[in-house]
Formats: C-alpha cells, structure tokens, sequence
C-alpha cells in the first residue's frame, strides 16, 4: 500500500500549511491591533490639544468654561508652558482617565481657584504629555495660565520620588507653587505602579 | 382601619422587673390613609467620595423623592461639598415648574471636594424656621456616604436644633458610614435607608416613602397611673412608622396594674390602655434593656467630659447581663498556638484598598498617570517579528 501512504502525508503536509497560515494570520491580526492601540491613545493625545487649544481661547475671550467638543466631560482650565523643552500644553479639569487622555489634568482641591495664591497640582501621563518631565532640570522655568488668564511663573526647586501607598498628596498647602505628577518610572511597561515622580516648583515673578 | 397593636412581656430579675413593649403599626388600606401636607428639605452629599455609583444612586433616588411631593407640600433642596449651596433660600411649593427646575438642579449634580457636613445640617435644620407654626410634617432626608470626621458636633446640632423636624437618613455606596446614619436617624426620629447598587433605589425609596407619607404615630408617650414613664428606651423614643414595629424597653421596682401608650394618629390624639396584669413573663428581656441601657450611656458619653463614672456603669451592667462593650470582652484563649513565641514577624505596607464604587483619585488625590501605550506598541511589534520569523521558516521550504 505505498500509494496510500504517500496521499496522506501530502494532505497531512497541506493541513499543516494552512494551520500555519491561520495561526500566522491571527498573530499578524493581534499584534496589528495591539500596535493600532498604541499609537491611538499618542494620536489621541496629539490631536485632543488641537481641539484643547480652539475651546481655551474661546474661553479665555468669554470669561466662562467651554467644553473642547460637546460630550466631554472635561474643560481647559489652563495652559502649562515650559521655554526650554519647548512644551505648550493645555490644563484640563480634574484628573480623571477621560481628562488625561487628553492632556495635563488639574487636581481639584476643593478651593475655588479665584484667587491664584493657593499650590496648583497638575497630573499628566508620564508616556504622553508629561514625559518631558524626567528632561526637567533644577532651575528650570515653568509658566502656567490660569483661567484668568494671568502669567504664572514657577522655577524648579527639587524632585522626588514618591511611594503613594505611604504619602498623600499635599494638597491644601496655602503655598503658592506648582507640582507636577506623573508615574514612575518612565519607561516602565506595566501601569498601575504606586511610584510618582513629583515636580516640586516655586513661585517667582510673574510676567505681564 | 385597625389601631395600633400594643403587647408587653415582662421579667423578673432580683427584685427588679423588666419590661418589653411592642407596638405594631395599624394597617390601613390607601383610601384610609389621610395624606398631610408636608415641608421636606433634601440634603445631598456632593463630595468627592460620593463619585462614581454613589453619585448616580443618590441622583436617581432623589429624582425619584421629588416626584412623590404633592402640590401642597413645600420643598428645598441643599448640595453640600466644601461648600454648601442652596436651591431656593426658603422652601417652596412644590408647583410643576418649581420641580422641574429641582430635577434640572440633580440633573447637573457634580462630586468633588470635602465633607463639609456641619453647615449643611445647620442650613437644613434652619429652614423654615420662622414660618407660622406650621402643621405640616417637616421632615429632612439626608442622602449621603457619611464619611465624616465630625460625627459628635453633628449629633450635638442635631438635638439641639431638631424641633418637630424628623431626620431620615438615606446611606448610598458600597461602604457608608453605617454608625452615623443610624445614629443621626436615632437622633433625628426618622430612619435609615440603606441602598447599596443601582437597583436597589426604586424598591428601598417606595419604602421610605410609605413612611414619609403616612407616619402610623408621632409623638408617643407612656404613662403609668397619672405619671410619665421617664426611663424608656430607646430615648429618644421614636415614630412608629408603617411596616416597622416600635420596641420599647424599661425597668421598674413597682409593676403598675397597667399603662397608657398615648400618641398622634394623623394629627389626632390617639391613646390605649394595657393591662399588665396578664403580661406574659419572658426571658432575655433583662439583656435586652441592658444592651439597650449601655448603648444610651455610650451616646451620652460622648458628650460627657467626666467618663470614670460612665465607665463604671457600663462595666457595671455588661458584668452583671455578660454582654460586650467597649470596656468589657468575652475572651477565648487559644490553647493550640500554632507559631512559637520567639519567631518574629513580617511587617510590610499594603495597599489601601477602597470600597467598590469609589474613585481614589477623588480621594487621595493620587491619578493614575500611566498609559498602556508603550505596553501595546511592544507587545504587537513582538507579535508581528514572531509572525514574520515563522511564516519565512515554514513557508519558504
């Protein structure tokens, strides 16, 4: 029975080939999607600040809140700006996933932000926006707007890590200074971490 | 329409008699049952632990108590956070435009900020204040988490400032502050409302309802002869309210033929005699006034300066009833221990972990700044070398 033998190797060896073949497609298809992902929250985050940008103007010139588009649940509150890395940002309300998507949140400290005296804490992805942080040098000069639309200057007084299982935010300081959050370490590939690498700046003159 | 039911049990314990009086509610059928016009003033938590469910589970059980005001009932409604905020400065008529303009209000309900608990009670507690002696039934329906600090300064407002108020506590989340809200309810002669998920909201608020609406008794008393019977407990003693029987507990040295529970059925006196002649004996009434007894002491040591002395009674009572309190245990020795006295232990820090439904960037302030991006971008690049490596390999001979 020689003939028969041959016949079932060939077919065994062609079922191989298109097992191969699914399995491979199926790989390409995951790992496509998985890279389509990636680059979606960083277009995301690029293309959100356009929008960001349109909606801060609008209510820079109005004096009231304006929602970027009309689902959001978030708003421009601000505009962090910082000469040397050559970073112009658009703040937004709250620290929620949905704000940081699409920029730098301001932590809501239950003060109203009449009077621009009080600490401002600003929360950012550290693979997104906030990735210029680990470039932040000592002495380095930060700018934030507020809603006013007044020029706040900030300059870097220190860094730190932080463990936020063992430290709370500090959030009610009648200090007037800036923080900058973001998770730690930067090129860490899982999320989640309890580490925070924490921009502390002091207030210095204004511009204006 | 029956009255309501009064029975009472007693025994007897050196020389002392304890007695157990139970009052059931009358059982009335809608048409019976006369609707009172009523002032109702909601107090809704805003803060940033109420984010998330909680929020939408107060908004939906507000929404829902707004509907069932009547156009003759008044209203108001107060937001709190770190700070309190007012719908109208006075409560209103519950007109059609006037109840569309409050579901706007819970529509657009945000949480952020603190508990700031104190002035809200305050405000809720003076509203309508200088109205004319009214007769309608004011009554307050509180809808928070609880999670405050403050617990004893609020109770203090609350029993100085109640009136004829009624005080309901409504508990939303996963994890509210059980303690006050019964407490406050205690407190306030209303009750507490627990709502735990979204689904729970219609049926636990028409119950609260029935209550709101139709109150079976207010204002009880209990007379023995000619005399107020003073040591009841609970004190305060509260409402009876529809499908929720009253117990009231008592010790005395002389047992009256009978008493007299006298009380306001829809604004009428009501008032009934029982005899305790034939009053069944029955155990465990004695631990029950006694747990009752320290739970009273425990409310007035709060806001008593001097505590030896309290100390000494509770000790007193859970000795001689064998109950646990704060100062007394039941403890059970282990005679198997399983780790050697001289092993050390491991100590580390854990995660704080929140109750389901809680957002901790509400709470501690920390975000959560990472994105899974670069994770995706080298899992799939991974994904597509291997796909790459294993068609050339399989494919190419």
């Amino acid at each position: 029975m020689p003939d028969m033998a041959l016949v079932s190797t060939t077919s065994r060896r062609l079922v191989t080939i298109r097992m191969t073949w699914v399995m491979a497609s199926l790989l390409f298809a995951f790992g496509s999607w998985l890279i389509g992902q990636g680059a979606w929250i960083h277009l995301k985050a690029v293309s959100a600040q356009w929008l960001l940008q349109q909606a801060w103007h609008t209510s820079l010139n109005t004096h009231v809140p304006v929602k970027p588009w009309p689902w959001a649940d978030t708003w421009p509150v601000g505009r962090l700006v910082v000469p040397r890395l050559d970073i112009d940002q658009i703040i937004l309300t709250g620290t929620s996933g949905q704000a940081l998507a699409f920029g730098p949140g301001k932590v809501q400290n239950g003060q109203d932000s009449a009077h621009d005296s009080q600490n401002i804490i600003l929360s950012g992805h550290r693979d997104t926006h906030f990735s210029f942080m680990q470039d932040i040098r000592h002495g380095d000069r930060l700018i934030v707007q507020n809603h006013q639309g007044k020029w706040l200057s900030f300059t870097v007084r220190g860094m730190e890590v932080i463990d936020s299982r063992t430290q709370t935010l500090p959030m009610n300081q009648d200090q007037a200074d800036l923080r900058l959050i973001t998770c730690y370490p930067f090129d860490a590939l899982s999320t989640g971490g309890p580490l925070r690498y924490v921009v502390q700046a002091e207030r210095t003159q204004d511009l204006n | 329409m029956t009255p309501p039911q009064a029975s009472v049990f007693t025994e007897q314990q050196d020389g002392e008699t304890f007695l157990f009086l139970q009052l059931m509610p009358p059982t009335a059928t809608a048409a019976e049952q006369r609707i009172i016009p009523r002032e109702v003033i909601f107090v809704i938590d805003t803060s940033g632990s109420m984010g998330g469910s909680s929020l939408k589970q107060a908004k939906a059980a507000l929404a829902l108590a707004l509907t069932r005001l009547t156009p003759n009932d008044t209203f108001n409604l107060i937001q709190f956070n770190s700070v309190t905020h007012r719908l109208y400065p006075t409560p209103r008529l519950a007109s059609g435009s006037r109840l569309h303009e409050a579901q706007r209000y819970v529509k657009g309900l945000k949480a952020a900020g603190g508990t700031e608990m104190q002035t809200a009670l305050t405000h809720a507690l003076s509203q309508g204040a200088n109205q004319e002696a009214s007769h309608r039934l004011r009554q307050i329906i509180f809808i928070t988490d609880g999670l405050v600090g403050n617990e004893e300064a609020l109770f203090a407002i609350l029993q100085r400032d109640l009136q004829d108020r009624r005080l309901f506590t409504v508990g939303i989340g996963s994890a509210p502050n059980g303690h006050f809200m019964r407490k406050a309810a205690q407190f306030g002669k209303g009750t507490f409302t627990y709502i735990g998920t979204t689904t729970e909201v219609q049926n636990k608020m028409n119950r609260l309802f029935l209550k709101l609406e139709h109150p079976a008794l207010t204002d009880i008393t209990i007379q023995s002869g000619s005399s107020t019977v003073r040591n009841l407990l609970p004190n305060p003693l509260p409402d009876l309210y529809d499908g929720e029987p009253l117990t009231v507990a008592f010790r005395t040295t002389t047992l009256p033929d009978s008493i007299t529970i006298t009380g306001k059925q829809a604004g009428t006196h009501w008032e009934t005699t029982q005899s305790l002649v034939d009053a069944k004996p029955r155990t465990g009434i004695a631990v029950h006034w006694a747990r009752q007894k320290i739970t009273q002491l425990m409310d007035q040591r709060t806001r008593q300066k001097d505590k030896t002395l309290l100390q000494q009674s509770i000790v007193e009572l859970a000795l001689k009833h064998h109950l646990v309190s704060r100062y007394t245990s039941l403890v059970a020795v282990d005679v198997t221990p399983v780790r050697s006295d001289a092993q050390t232990l491991h100590s580390h820090a854990l995660k704080t972990n929140l109750p389901h439904g809680m957002q901790s960037e509400a709470i501690v302030g920390w975000a959560q700044t990472a994105t899974p991006a670069t994770l995706y971008l080298v899992l799939g690049s991974i994904m597509l070398c291997l796909t790459w490596l294993w068609s050339r390999r399989h494919l190419a001979g």
